[in-house]
Formats: C-alpha cells, sequence, structure tokens
C-alpha cells in the first residue's frame, strides 16, 4: 500500500515540475515573440514616417526650383526637400512624437549634424558597408531606443542645390546658399550618397510594458497548467475509459479482493472443520446405532416373549422376574455404551498415566461391533505395558480415525477375509511405546504416499472424505504430544506407525 | 384373544427354521417364539441354514439378510430353487431397507424390521395361517 502510494506521488512531482519547466521556457519564447513584435511594429512606424518625408521631399524637389518666395522675411530655401524636412523633423520632435532628422556629414544647416551614432552609420554607409534601410536598438540619452536610418542618395533634382556651381546651380542660388551655409555641399554627382534620414524611437517603454506583461503572462500560464492538471484530472476520473478505468478499478480494489478472498478461504476452512465434526458425529452415531442394535433387538424380543406369554396365560412368576432382569440388564448395557462414547469424545486438558494396551482396548470398546457386523477380523497383540503420560482421549481419537479409514479401505475394495491388526512395541531403546495399525487393504499407492497427511487430500469416493483426517491425527500427534505418525507399506497393507516419547512429562 | 388361540394351534403344527447370525438375538428370537413353536431349528449364517433347509422339510423360514458367509437373500434365492411354496419371512435393520427389492424379486412373503414388533410378527402369521386355509 504505501508503496504504491509513493510510487504515485513520484510521478505527481515529475509531472508538475517537468510542467513548470515548459511553463517557463514558453513563457520566455512567448515573452521574446512579443519583444520582437513590439520592435517590428516600430520600424514599420519609423519607415512610413520615412516613407512620407521622402515622398515629400520628392515632391519639393520637383516643384521648389519653380517656386519664388515672394515674402521677405521668408528663407529663399523654406521649400527647398531639405529645409522642409527639417522642420517637419523639429516639429515633430517639440510635439514629442518621433524623433525625425536628416542628417549628413556635409550638412549645412547645424541641426541636421550628425550625432555619433549617426556619424558612425553615415561613415558605413558611404563604405557601402550599409546599404538601403538600418535599424537596431541603441542607447539615446540613457535610455533604449530604436535606431532606424534611410540613405539619400543625390538625383538629378538635387543637382539644382549640390552640383558643380554656377554650372549646375545656378549662380544666384548658389550665391543665396554660400550667403547662408557657407561654400558647403557642393559638387555632387548623380547617385552619390548624400546623408540619411534617421528616425528614433523611445522603446523604454516596451520592456516595461514586457515585464508587466510578463508577470500577468506567468500567472495566466500557472492558471492554464492547473487547468491542464484539472482536465486532466477530470478525464482520469470521470470520462469513461473501459481499459484504464477496468484497470484502475482493479488495482483499487485489490486489496480490498484479497482480504476478501482470505476471509473466504478462512469461511471455508471453518466449513471444512465444521464439516469433518459432523462427519465424526455422524459416525458415531452409526457407531452408536451398530452398539445398540443388538440390546435392543433383545430388549424386544424378550419383552414379545413376556407379552405373548401373557397373552397365552402361560406366564409363571420365575419366568416374569428372569425376563425383566434380562431387559434391565440390557438398559445397563445401552447406558454404559453412551457413557463410553461420551467420555471418549470430551477433550481432556491434562495428561494421564496409561499405556497402549489401555487406549486400544477402550478404543476398539467403541468400533469392534462395527467392525464385527462388517466382518473385519481384529488381531490385537500388545506385549508393552509401558505406562506413559500422555493426553489419553486425542490419542483415542485418532486410533480411531486410523481404523475407520483402515475399515472403509477394507469395505471400498471388498477385501476377501478382511483383516485389521493392532500390535505394540516398546521401541528399540524401550522408552518409545509404538503402536502399529495394520490393514490387508493392499497398501497406499507410491504415487500419494506423500499425500495423504494433507489438508483436504481424500481419496474416498462414496463417504464423503473432508480430507482432514489424518491431516488432524498428525497434527494431534505430532504437535500436541510430540509424538511421530507414519505410514509405510508392508506384505498385503498399510501400516500406520504411532511413536510417543514419553519424556516429554508435563 | 380366540384369534391368537387359534393362530398358537396353527403355529404349533408347524416346523421352522430361524437363521440368524448373531447369538444373542438368536436365542432371544428363539425364546419368544418358543410360546408360538414348538418345532424350531435354527442356523447361524446362510450357508448354515440352506444346509439345514436341505436336511429338512419347513414350513416356514424366518432369516436376518447381513450375514457372513453367504448373505440372506443368496440364501432365499437357493432355496427358491429348492421349494417355491415355503412361507419366507426377512427380518433387517432399517438402515438396510434397500433390500426389499431383491427380497420382492424372490417373492419373499413378509419383510419385518429390527427390533421385531410382536403385533406385526403376529399379523405376518395370520396372513399365512389365511393363505394356507
Amino acid at each position: 500500500m504505501s508503496f504504491q502510494d509513493l510510487s504515485k506521488n513520484k510521478i505527481n512531482f515529475l509531472n508538475i515540475f517537468i510542467g513548470f519547466s515548459i511553463l517557463i521556457v514558453f513563457s520566455l519564447i512567448v515573452k521574446n515573440m512579443f519583444y520582437q513584435y513590439a520592435i517590428e511594429t516600430n520600424v514599420d512606424k519609423a519607415r512610413i514616417v520615412t516613407q512620407e518625408l521622402l515622398a515629400t521631399r520628392h515632391y519639393l524637389a520637383k516643384v521648389a526650383p519653380y517656386t519664388v518666395i515672394t515674402k521677405k522675411n521668408i528663407n529663399s530655401f523654406a521649400i527647398s526637400p531639405a529645409f522642409v524636412g527639417a522642420k517637419i523633423g523639429e516639429t515633430l520632435k517639440e510635439k514629442g512624437y518621433i524623433y525625425l532628422k536628416q542628417t549628413s556629414r556635409k550638412y549645412r544647416n547645424k541641426n541636421n549634424a550628425p550625432d555619433s551614432f549617426e556619424e558612425n552609420l553615415l561613415k558605413k554607409y558611404e563604405t557601402k558597408e550599409l546599404e538601403g534601410e538600418h535599424y537596431e536598438i541603441s542607447d539615446m540619452h540613457g535610455e533604449e531606443h530604436l535606431r532606424y536610418s534611410f540613405p539619400l542618395y543625390i538625383k538629378k533634382s538635387c543637382l539644382a542645390c549640390h552640383g558643380k556651381p554656377k554650372i549646375e546651380v545656378k549662380e544666384t542660388i548658389y550665391n543665396e546658399l554660400v550667403k547662408n551655409y557657407g561654400e558647403r555641399s557642393f559638387n555632387y554627382k548623380e547617385g552619390e550618397l548624400r546623408g540619411m534620414i534617421s528616425v528614433a524611437i523611445n522603446i523604454q517603454d516596451i520592456d516595461k510594458t514586457l515585464k508587466s506583461f510578463n508577470i500577468k503572462m506567468f500567472f495566466m500560464m500557472v492558471l492554464l497548467f492547473i487547468m491542464i492538471l484539472l482536465f486532466f484530472y477530470i478525464e482520469k476520473k470521470f470520462i469513461y475509459d473501459p481499459q484504464l478505468k477496468k484497470i484502475q478499478r482493479l488495482n483499487e480494489t485489490l486489496e480490498s479482493r484479497i482480504a476478501e478472498e482470505v476471509a473466504k478461504n478462512r469461511q471455508q476452512d471453518q466449513q471444512l472443520i465444521q464439516q469433518s465434526r459432523l462427519a465424526q458425529m455422524g459416525e458415531m452415531i452409526s457407531m452408536i446405532a451398530h452398539q445398540w442394535r443388538q440390546p435392543l433387538s433383545a430388549i424386544s424380543s424378550t419383552s414379545s416373549s413376556l407379552e405373548l406369554q401373557a397373552m397365552l396365560d402361560k406366564t409363571d412368576k420365575e419366568t416374569v422376574i428372569e425376563l425383566s432382569q434380562k431387559i434391565s440388564s440390557y438398559a445397563q448395557h445401552l447406558s454404559i455404551t453412551i457413557d463410553d462414547f461420551r467420555s471418549f469424545f470430551k477433550a481432556n486438558k491434562t495428561k494421564t498415566s496409561t499405556s497402549l494396551k489401555i487406549i486400544v482396548e477402550s478404543t476398539l470398546a467403541i468400533v469392534e461391533t462395527s467392525l464385527q457386523n462388517k466382518d473385519i477380523e481384529l488381531v490385537k497383540n500388545f506385549q508393552c505395558n509401558k505406562e506413559f503420560f500422555i493426553y489419553e482421549n486425542e490419542v483415542k481419537q485418532v486410533i480411531l480415525n486410523l481404523i475407520k479409514n483402515a475399515e472403509d479401505v477394507l469395505l471400498e475394495k471388498g477385501i476377501k477375509n478382511p483383516r485389521i491388526e493392532l500390535q505394540d512395541s516398546c521401541g528399540i531403546d524401550g522408552d518409545n511405546p509404538t503402536l502399529f495399525i495394520k490393514d490387508n487393504g493392499g497398501g497406499i499407492p507410491e504415487n500419494i504416499k506423500e499425500k495423504i497427511f494433507d489438508p483436504y487430500f481424500s481419496t474416498k469416493i462414496k463417504k464423503d472424505g473432508t480430507g482432514l483426517g489424518l491431516y488432524m491425527s498428525k497434527i494431534i500427534i505430532e504437535e500436541h504430544c510430540k509424538g511421530q505418525l507414519s505410514v509405510y507399506n508392508e506384505d498385503d497393507g498399510a501400516v500406520f506407525m504411532i511413536e510417543f516419547n514419553p519424556k516429554e512429562r508435563k | 384373544m380366540a384369534n391368537l388361540q387359534e393362530l398358537v394351534k396353527f403355529t404349533k403344527t408347524l416346523s421352522l427354521l430361524v437363521v440368524e447370525d448373531n447369538q444373542d438375538s438368536r436365542e432371544q428370537f428363539v425364546n419368544m417364539l418358543k410360546s408360538l413353536f414348538d418345532n424350531i431349528v435354527t442356523g447361524v449364517d446362510g450357508e448354515d441354514g440352506l444346509k439345514k433347509f436341505k436336511e429338512d422339510s419347513f414350513d416356514l423360514v424366518i432369516s436376518d439378510i447381513n450375514m457372513p458367509k453367504m448373505n440372506g437373500l443368496e440364501m432365499i434365492e437357493e432355496i427358491r430353487k429348492i421349494d417355491k411354496k415355503v412361507t419366507i419371512m426377512v427380518v433387517s435393520a432399517h438402515n438396510e431397507n434397500n433390500f426389499i427389492d431383491d427380497a420382492q424379486f424372490f417373492d419373499v412373503d413378509s419383510y419385518l424390521f429390527k427390533p421385531i414388533s410382536l403385533p406385526q410378527f403376529i399379523e405376518s402369521l395370520s396372513q399365512m395361517m389365511n393363505k394356507v386355509k
């Protein structure tokens, strides 16, 4: 029981451990996915802003050369792509939406000067180490930012302000530019790198969001895990799987079933012992019947004689007295028979001093008539009259059982001139009274010789043998009387030998 | 008692063979029968009974069933081979009543249980007397 529980617990611990490991790994993966997703979203944002700016710039690059600023206090380059772009960036920055900037190492507007991060990227674009859009996460003013960049290349329309002075750049424009920004950013050729659009988005918040998300996520996962466990439990408990259910039920009920079977067995044992007692009683009654038949018929005959004589008016005093005395003596005999049986089956708790001859004689008093009626010859041969202490009645019952067994065999096999011999000896050293009970019933077959003392082993066909007689006999002799009960075949029959050890005195 | 007197007058004329193996039973039974019969021969078993039957002529045979050497039924079988008319009564213990069928087969006239009840025995004898008349 305890072993089963322990192994069950072990499995549960293992399950929980594996479950938690999966949970942690899974939540890490999910967190990473969400982080990636957040970054992608921000990259998209940067991309859109960049594309918008580019579109604006393209449009302005087309229209600007033909546009004249009429108001004196407005910068004459106020609608140039560079100027407008810078203004958009500044406005967005002021509103705190996004960091958008056009930058170049050869900037004209000081506000467009690159920071160290941008400078680094510009160099890479120049050497073509980088091409097209690029983004990475980098620290900016102490907070994490997504830095997005998109390179700007000189197009034909750009040469109006960045081409060769006085050839591609009109003199008036050239003079104006030099006046405003100094001799900077001329002599570009088509396709050359001008600079880049730089976008920065603060993603510090993403981390924060993810962290709180992570905690929520973890709790959700735990909840999920518990629900899954619950699900499995419910499935196991309530959802019907015939095979599994059967095995489970078997396991659950195994113990109680074993207990039940043991109880059943015990009950069967009890029943068999009860049966053997009943059989013993039945045998006793049959023996009493044999003992009583003759005296009863003698009484009946005698009283009938008396009656007849009276009816025929032939009665005389002497005959009446004589026949009455006979009846009375038969009745006495019947009474003695009952006393014999009563004392025979009474268990005595103390050992008494007796000899084998005495024991056998008092046993035969009970069984002799029955044997005579069946024409079984009884041979008695007693020489050792040694007295010893023994549980007399128990030994008598064993002897009776052995004689009855012999009788059964002789009758069952229909042996001619059936004979039972009872013989004693004082043992090898003269101190071991031994009784031999021998029959001429053909002996015990070798293949069952080993089993005859086993409980519930019986060869009796007609009589319902309980298979307990010899078993009980062996227990009485060997365990209670500290003797030895054994069997061997000799001549034309079996010999049961009971050896006593009178040194066992209590 | 006129009937009984008449019966005794009849039985006194009969010769009887009693076959019973137990000596005590046989003696007690014969003691009783002496009031009814004058001519009683006894056999101690089936073999002895058959021998006695062959030696003499009898009107009535009363026999036990369970006997050594030759049992009552075997003896009756032999007797019936010799004499088909002789009246035969069987006396037996209650636990041997499975012999009744066999006994009827051999044309047994009466079947009595041990211990013998006097009225029943007298009834059987009366039947025999009526038959003979």
